[in-house]
């Protein structure tokens, strides 16, 4: 799962700058080609005439989770007698590459995986080329299932300019959230319990290291961890708002904020107190994930993405949760975003039976086979689904938190294309001691304020 | 006495350097072996790595680049090593630049030039570029040999009124074996160890070659120090063998100056 | 081949072809069959080498994100990656790193090449064949291999550890000072055998008289070894300079295997930037400046150095 995290966030950060509403080329729209999606009922999903329907995701590689698809489509299949799916799987490339001559030709499929932002979806919205889901989204109250929030990634003005509003174009399946595991026993021996303000984490990190356990097992060869542990601590630290109005360059706000520089200090300060494990700057995944299943190390500081394999490592040893705000009694904030959205095209054959189809994968049962299958849903799985305790369960309770107090807060680093590069080579920095909080601070805000700058227009 | 002094000494520091070359190589495979003969690792790293699917486009791939960039390096070394006609010098002069052009710049527009044709996440997207650049340096090596031939030897086929093509099939061409072999040897290695194209072009874990498949292998968080090891030798086995059993080309094309890295 | 180009010559007395007849002239006169020859290896080259080299020049005056529609700059594009301290540091690792894969191995070349008796060598092919093999591996199983000695607890400090010099260790590739002498090394340990080769080559081509001249007139060791095995290896210490150094150049596959710039930045490349910003960060434009300013430095470094050598040789 971690290459898929790659994956994503060079989808992101190659093709998605969030914040360029006017840059967007030669598109040219026919509106004409859009039809509401109520009134194309060209295929019922009633009638039970032999129907394909071509299913089109852009995961290949992923293949733990095409597999989940793959059984989805044979439940749909016996659920609409009649239907054949037709799935075909294209590498992440290939949607952003040959998405927009695809679905303008007659071989678009009848549903398909999109990318999201400007420059994916805005473009096909645009041009015309999806359909609006609101109606299909009112009939099965889409609305209700999915965090408010993470739902306004697949939205977009009909003009495909306004990003995060407007008409709903995807709906995702699947989702990712960041936050720590910890190893039970350790903390058990230790005498520590799960701590609920980040006063008291950082304490627990003390009486680790003093008991001689690595507190975090961390290691930054690989170059991307560094940013889930330092946005960790400024979702802990900074207002739920400010943190969304920065990726979406909202409101004229910056990166060099108290907060953030509090936070970048509290980084460098737990590198210097010996708070991650020794030689981190030079240690691989193979080595610190691989300590951390062995043992060695408190916590870890990662992703849903992880969970199957710590959990087939360390079973009901390892949890979930979320780092605790610095004031007590505030529910955290945590980062957490939806995969690939789903969406209709345009020209779909069958768009009613396709809506179902989006309606299936999204619906609780198929959250339930997500979660067997050690995959993170959008939808929340009936209750009991994930084994009681154990770190599925955990992930599925803090995202169920997250989704009731509307805290999810989106990749830091999908603010703009370079933020990514940029972060994560000054968070290597500041951890070596190479240079200041406030410097790096600087720098985050330099990269940021050219973008904003550069897109505002 | 000396000679035997300086015998011991050019012998002493041969050892020594053939004994770093190889000490890292030795030591991944007891990694890989896991402090036994079991292969286990190896069995494991070729699953979990999909370093068969590797196999198998690394083969496919440079299997195409070498057969194609010989017999065009043939054909285009043959020309001007034996004809002249008019631009001949400015073609040599062409193709001499590809001999050490970096791929790093033309990279970036032959990503987006072959996405505009749907040729990336296939075969294609690295076999024409690869066999490009191979063709570049071919027709440098195969212009060399055709320019030693002796002249005589041309001219009489002509009298006795062989065409150019029956020329080249039946008198040029089995004196050129073993140049070719050495080209075809050094069209292998190039190809086979290529990793930026095939980063570039093949997104798609099914096309993707063996070296590709390893640096996704060890990006992987799952992946322990041992089936790493045996990862690594996996993909370096199929060129270390080739090259035992052909070092001699190898060594032709080094001696040559010919190996563009 | 079409035949009605490729006619048999009916040996018309040398010198009366007249142009546009079918009669052929005597090998190296002027044969417009060549065309022909060339042609299919020209067409694929041209397409798919030469052509993307330009357009990368021609793309590197552009504004271009890879999607929307490419806006020209002019040369804004090479002010930035001059005044860019990212890319100036880029470059500078790479003169470090030549260091690494051209200086240093052509010097341990050099000192084999001085310590080498006049008598054949036995066992030279496999000698040969061992020097040789880093060279045959694909950089990204060398990079692999080394990622993993020079971990923080791996056999590089653990061999540090029982040799006593416990406090020498590193995490070698997380160490701001050490992250590009580490990989550097690497490229050494690659590339000392190709120059050693070379030079075990070259110097059997020297004729012994000019050794027993040498001797005769009295010289050292020392000077022997400038005044005459110095001189006799220049073509091969040029061969062994180019492509040493345009592989330092080109450096790609073992930083980005191996520590993917880091530190920091402390182990980036031209190379690596080339990718980031063509592929990852959609500044299609900057990559293409950075790539034809690395080609352009290239293109020059080998004339420069095969002109440089000759002189100072001959």
């Amino acid at each position: 799962m971690r290459f898929n995290r790659i994956q994503r966030r060079r989808r992101w950060s190659l093709l998605a700058p969030l914040v360029i509403a006017g840059v967007v080329g030669a598109c040219s729209s026919s509106a004409s080609l859009a039809p509401s999606a109520a009134s194309s009922t060209t295929s019922s999903a009633a009638s039970s005439a032999p129907v394909t329907l071509v299913v089109q995701d852009g995961e290949a590689g992923s293949t733990e989770r095409i597999g989940t698809y793959k059984l989805l489509d044979q439940q749909f299949e016996q659920q609409h007698p009649g239907v054949t799916i037709q799935h075909t799987s294209e590498p992440f490339a290939n949607l952003t590459a040959t998405l927009n001559l695809q679905l303008s030709s007659s071989a678009a499929p009848d549903v398909t995986q999109v990318n999201q932002g400007y420059q994916s979806m805005g473009i096909l919205v645009k041009g015309g080329l999806l359909q609006p889901l609101d109606s299909y989204a009112t009939k099965y109250g889409w609305g209700a299932r999915q965090p408010p929030t993470l739902l306004d990634a697949g939205k977009f003005s009909s003009d495909g300019k306004q990003f995060g509003t407007g008409n709903l174009y995807g709906i995702s399946a699947t989702g990712d959230l960041v936050g720590l595991y910890y190893n039970k026993a350790t903390l058990q021996k230790l005498g520590l319990e799960l701590p609920t303000t980040l006063a008291q984490f950082t304490n627990d990190l003390a009486v680790a290291k003093q008991a001689g356990v690595t507190p975090i097992a961390f290691g930054d060869l690989d170059k991307s961890p560094g940013i889930h542990d330092f946005q960790a601590i400024v979702n802990a630290l900074a207002p739920v708002k400010y943190q969304n109005d920065f990726v979406y360059g909202r409101g004229g706000v910056s990166f060099a904020t108290p907060e953030v520089i509090q936070a970048a200090a509290m980084l460098q300060d737990w590198a210097n107190k010996g708070y991650f494990t020794p030689g981190f700057l030079g240690l691989g995944y193979s080595d610190w994930v691989n300590g951390f299943q062995g043992g060695k190390g408190l916590f870890i500081i990662t992703g849903s993405w992880y969970n199957t394999q710590l959990l087939d490592a360390m079973g009901s040893n390892v949890g979930f949760f979320l780092l605790p705000r610095a004031t007590a009694g505030e529910a955290p904030v945590a980062t957490g975003a939806g995969g690939l959205p789903w969406a209709i095209p345009t020209r779909a054959k069958n768009p009613t039976l396709a809506a179902a189809y989006i309606d299936f994968i999204t619906s609780s049962q198929a959250a339930a086979l997500f979660v067997q299958r050690g995959d993170n849903p959008m939808t929340s799985p009936p209750a009991g689904t994930a084994p009681q305790g154990s770190s599925t369960a955990d992930i599925l309770a803090a995202w169920a938190q997250l989704e009731q107090n509307d805290n999810f807060v989106p990749f830091m680093d999908w603010a703009t294309p370079t933020l990514y590069n940029t972060l994560s080579a000054g968070i290597e920095e500041l951890l070596g001691n190479q240079t200041t909080p406030s410097t790096f601070v600087q720098q985050g805000q330099a990269d940021y304020g050219k973008f904003v700058t550069s897109s505002s227009h | 006495m000396r000679l035997r002094f300086e015998q011991g000494v050019t012998y002493t520091v041969l050892l020594l350097f053939c004994a770093v070359a190889v000490a890292p190589l030795l030591g991944i495979l007891v990694v890989a072996l896991g402090g036994g003969a079991h292969f286990d690792n190896f069995v494991g790293a070729w699953n979990a790595g999909d370093l068969g699917t590797g196999l198998r486009n690394s083969v496919v791939i440079t299997t195409t680049v070498v057969v194609a960039s010989a017999v065009l390096s043939v054909l285009s070394g043959y020309a001007l090593g034996t004809m002249r006609f008019r631009g001949d010098t400015l073609i040599f002069a062409v193709f001499l630049i590809g001999v050490v052009m970096p791929f790093e710049a033309p990279i970036v527009p032959l990503y987006y030039d072959l996405r505009a044709f749907g040729l990336t996440d296939s075969y294609w997207g690295v076999i024409l570029p690869d066999t490009a650049l191979s063709v570049a340096f071919g027709t440098f090596w195969m212009r060399a040999f055709f320019l030693s031939t002796p002249v005589s030897l041309i001219e009489a086929a002509r009298i006795d009124g062989a065409s150019s093509r029956a020329t080249l099939q039946h008198i040029l061409l089995p004196l050129a074996r073993p140049h070719l072999l050495t080209l075809m040897v050094l069209v292998f290695m190039w190809t086979w160890n290529d990793f930026l194209l095939s980063l570039v072009m093949l997104s798609n874990p099914s096309i993707q070659t063996l070296p590709l498949k390893l640096a996704v292998f060890q990006g992987r968080y799952v992946t322990d120090v041992s089936s790493l090891a045996s990862g690594a030798v996996i993909v370096m086995l199929p060129v270390v063998l080739v090259y035992i059993i052909l070092q001699r080309h190898f060594m032709r094309g080094a001696l040559s100056g010919a190996l563009k890295l | 081949m079409p035949s009605s180009l490729d006619r048999p010559p009916v040996s018309p007395p040398p010198g009366r072809a007249i142009r546009g007849s079918p009669d052929l002239p005597p090998p190296g006169a002027p044969r417009r069959i060549g065309y022909v020859y060339v042609l299919p290896a020209l067409l694929v080259y041209g397409t798919f080498a030469v052509v993307p080299l330009l357009h990368a020049g021609w793309l590197s005056f552009f504004s271009w994100d890879g999607v929307s529609a490419p806006t020209w700059v002019g040369a804004e594009n090479y002010q930035q990656l001059v005044a860019d301290p990212q890319l100036q540091g880029a470059f500078l690792h790479s003169l470090v790193l030549i260091v690494f894969y051209s200086l240093l191995p052509v010097a341990i070349g050099l000192l084999l090449a001085a310590s080498l008796s006049r008598l054949p060598i036995r066992g030279l092919t496999v000698f040969r064949t061992i020097l040789f093999l880093p060279q045959v591996i694909p950089m990204v199983a060398l990079a692999v291999v080394w990622r993993l000695i020079y971990a923080p607890d791996g056999p590089l400090n653990q061999i540090l550890g029982t040799l006593g010099l416990g406090s020498l260790g590193h995490p070698w590739l997380g160490d701001f000072v050490w992250a590009l002498p580490a990989i550097g090394a690497v490229g050494t340990w690659v590339m000392y055998g190709l120059a050693m080769v070379l030079f075990l080559a070259g110097i059997q081509k020297i004729p012994s008289s000019l050794y027993d001249a040498a001797r005769v007139d009295g010289a050292g060791p020392l000077r022997e070894f400038f005044a005459v095995t110095l001189p006799g290896l220049r073509n091969e210490i040029v061969v062994a300079l180019v492509l040493t150094m345009v592989a330092a150049l080109r450096n790609f596959d073992l930083v980005y295997v191996m520590t993917r710039g880091g530190p920091g930045n402390a182990t980036d490349v031209p190379a690596l930037e080339v990718y980031i910003r063509a592929f990852q960060v959609g500044d299609v434009g900057s990559a293409a400046a950075v790539g034809t300013t690395l080609a352009v430095i290239i293109f020059a470094l080998v004339i420069v150095v095969q002109r440089l050598v000759e002189e100072r040789l001959t």
